[in-house]
């Protein structure tokens, strides 16, 4: 049993981090199956990245394969979830793939995980019945069900700090 | 519950979607075959007669390659870009390319408004005096060089002087180097905008600039204008005029007479290529467009220019050592002053790493590896 109380919509920002750290397949294949989810928009971003866009979306393919992730887009969205989305879009504080994410969540339940400040302001202010996640908030609870210890969790926040000072 | 959208009426959206479409050059049959719509359901989807809905939206924004918002913020429509699309359709440079123009130049104002930055003078608008002379040309750019402080020196970078001291939103984008050169488009909403072909080289796209700033002051009733390529032998009044006004901003007269006085001794030495080349790379113009600056100032003949310019001077192992280069560097797709901006508004929180990609055109992954790369650096 998952201890997210919803499906997590993961953003570009956590994907980073936490691929950055390499530790994105260990952060999510310790949880129960289809506890994450993840637009398409965050996928083709991901491919884009050169070099090392290949080896990531393959890392990301696979564990939609293993169901340790689920895509979903919002070109299959109702018409709540696109005006939502392009209520976020006007505020012109956030990208495409977070405002997807936002919008997704907030009318298909979920939560969503970002450590993007200003992401996570205009989520908190446009939908608050989201919960929102961070990088870390993943991590401690994966100790907190003993799914990794402490000091790999540590370990990991460690590795991410260091590559990511922004 | 996110406060519903105060959208614009059916008509301003039906608007929009109909000038979305156009600009792309798709006619409705076209589009009803990709969204799935009936032609007659688009139809009056674009004349306000009916709302479309917020899937539809999305569909038409996809297809149209818009933002959504653009649909539900552009309540007012932008005559010279409209201009510019119409012109489009009738030269050389695509239709999607001054899409892209377009929503870069809407990015710039919006920038602009979210950062509170002061507003700087617009170019002046001289269109009214239908300035067409050559002498009225030269005499307009020794104005603008005194309005713009720049005294007898050469410009160094005129992307940053007409950016920060006119307001003028200048874009590289990439388009065929044969085909097109620049382009401008001037109204209330957006002010003035450029757009440069980044596939010409440095130096001409500098005189494309000054050019494209001619017909931006002295043709700014016309709204926007395509320049196909800078051909030095136009019989167009308004090219030679912007030809001329460009020259002569570039290369002030009193200048040119100056440095070549220090190059062409009095004793009986001509105007040689070694002359042509130092002056091209003192100015930062190109070979060609200096040989023609000292034609129209009477320093060196037609006659004498036609055997310079047969002589592939500037590829020359000669001009290399002098020197001019010819393979320069690209051009930057957006202005510095752009970059700036959106970079401080991620900075203060004001957009997300994610927006701050989009704005810039870059890959969000990609970006924040440069980023986190450099502030472990600064660290080391």
């Amino acid at each position: 049993m998952s201890p997210f109380k919803k499906p997590v919509i993961l953003d570009n920002d956590v994907i980073s981090r936490l691929y950055s750290a390499g530790a994105l397949r260990r952060a999510l294949e310790v949880w129960p199956k289809r506890s994450f989810y993840i637009t398409q928009q965050v996928i083709d971003e991901a491919g884009k990245w050169p070099v090392k866009g290949a080896e990531l979306v393959a890392l990301l393919e696979d564990l939609i394969a293993s169901e340790n992730l689920v895509s979903i887009s919002i070109d299959d969205s109702s018409e709540e979830e696109i005006m939502t989305y392009a209520k976020l879009q006007l505020e012109n504080k956030l990208g495409r793939g977070e405002s997807a994410s936002i919008a997704v969540a907030f009318h298909r339940g979920f939560d969503t995980a970002t450590d993007d400040e200003v992401a996570r302001d205009v989520c908190k202010a446009m939908c608050p019945a989201v919960s929102i996640f961070g990088t870390g908030d993943i991590l401690n609870l994966a100790v907190r069900d003993e799914l990794i210890t402490r000091l790999e969790a540590d370990s990991i926040q460690a590795k991410i700090r260091r590559k990511s000072k922004q | 519950m996110p406060d519903a959208i105060s959208a614009p009426s059916p008509a301003a959206v039906g608007g929009a979607l109909r000038r979305a479409r156009t600009a792309i050059g798709l006619t409705l049959k076209q589009v009803s075959e990709v969204i799935g719509l009936a032609v007659s359901t688009i139809s009056e989807i674009e004349s306000g007669k009916r709302r479309v809905t917020g899937v539809e939206l999305y569909k038409f924004a996809k297809l149209y390659q818009r933002p959504i918002s653009f649909f539900l913020e552009e309540s007012e429509t932008s005559p010279s870009f409209a201009v510019l699309l119409r012109a489009a359709s009738t030269t050389s440079v695509s239709k999607q390319t001054i899409v892209d123009f377009h929503e870069l130049c809407r990015n710039y104002r919006s920038l602009l408004k979210l950062m509170k930055a002061p507003g700087m003078p617009s170019p002046p608008d001289y269109s009214a005096s239908k300035l067409t002379t050559l002498d009225s040309a030269e005499e307009l750019a020794e104005t603008e060089r005194s309005s713009l402080g720049l005294n007898g020196q050469p410009i160094k970078d005129i992307c940053d002087l007409l950016g920060t001291k006119r307001e003028v939103k200048i874009f590289h984008l990439p388009e065929d180097p044969e085909a097109f050169s620049g382009a401008f488009a001037c109204d209330e909403q957006l002010g003035a905008c450029f757009l440069i072909n980044s596939q010409q080289p440095q130096r001409r796209r500098t005189f494309t600039i000054a050019h494209e700033y001619a017909h931006c002051i002295a043709h700014q009733d016309q709204l926007a204008h395509v320049d196909i390529l800078p051909a030095f032998e136009t019989r167009n009044p308004r090219e030679r005029f912007a030809n001329a006004f460009a020259a002569a901003l570039l290369m002030p007269r009193r200048t040119v007479n100056e440095v070549l006085a220090q190059l062409v001794t009095p004793q009986g030495s001509t105007i040689t290529a070694e002359v042509l080349i130092h002056l091209a790379i003192y100015f930062g113009v190109s070979f060609e467009a200096t040989g023609w600056r000292l034609v129209s100032l009477r320093k060196l003949s037609l006659s004498k220019w036609a055997d310079l310019l047969s002589e592939q001077v500037p590829s020359s192992p000669t001009a290399r050592l002098l020197g001019y280069r010819t393979e320069e560097s690209p051009a930057e797709l957006l202005p510095r002053h752009y970059k700036y901006l959106a970079y401080e508004a991620y900075k203060t929180k004001l957009i997300s790493f994610e927006k701050l990609a989009e704005l810039l055109r870059r890959n969000y992954y990609e970006l924040r590896e440069e980023l986190d790369q450099e502030s472990q650096e600064g660290d080391a």
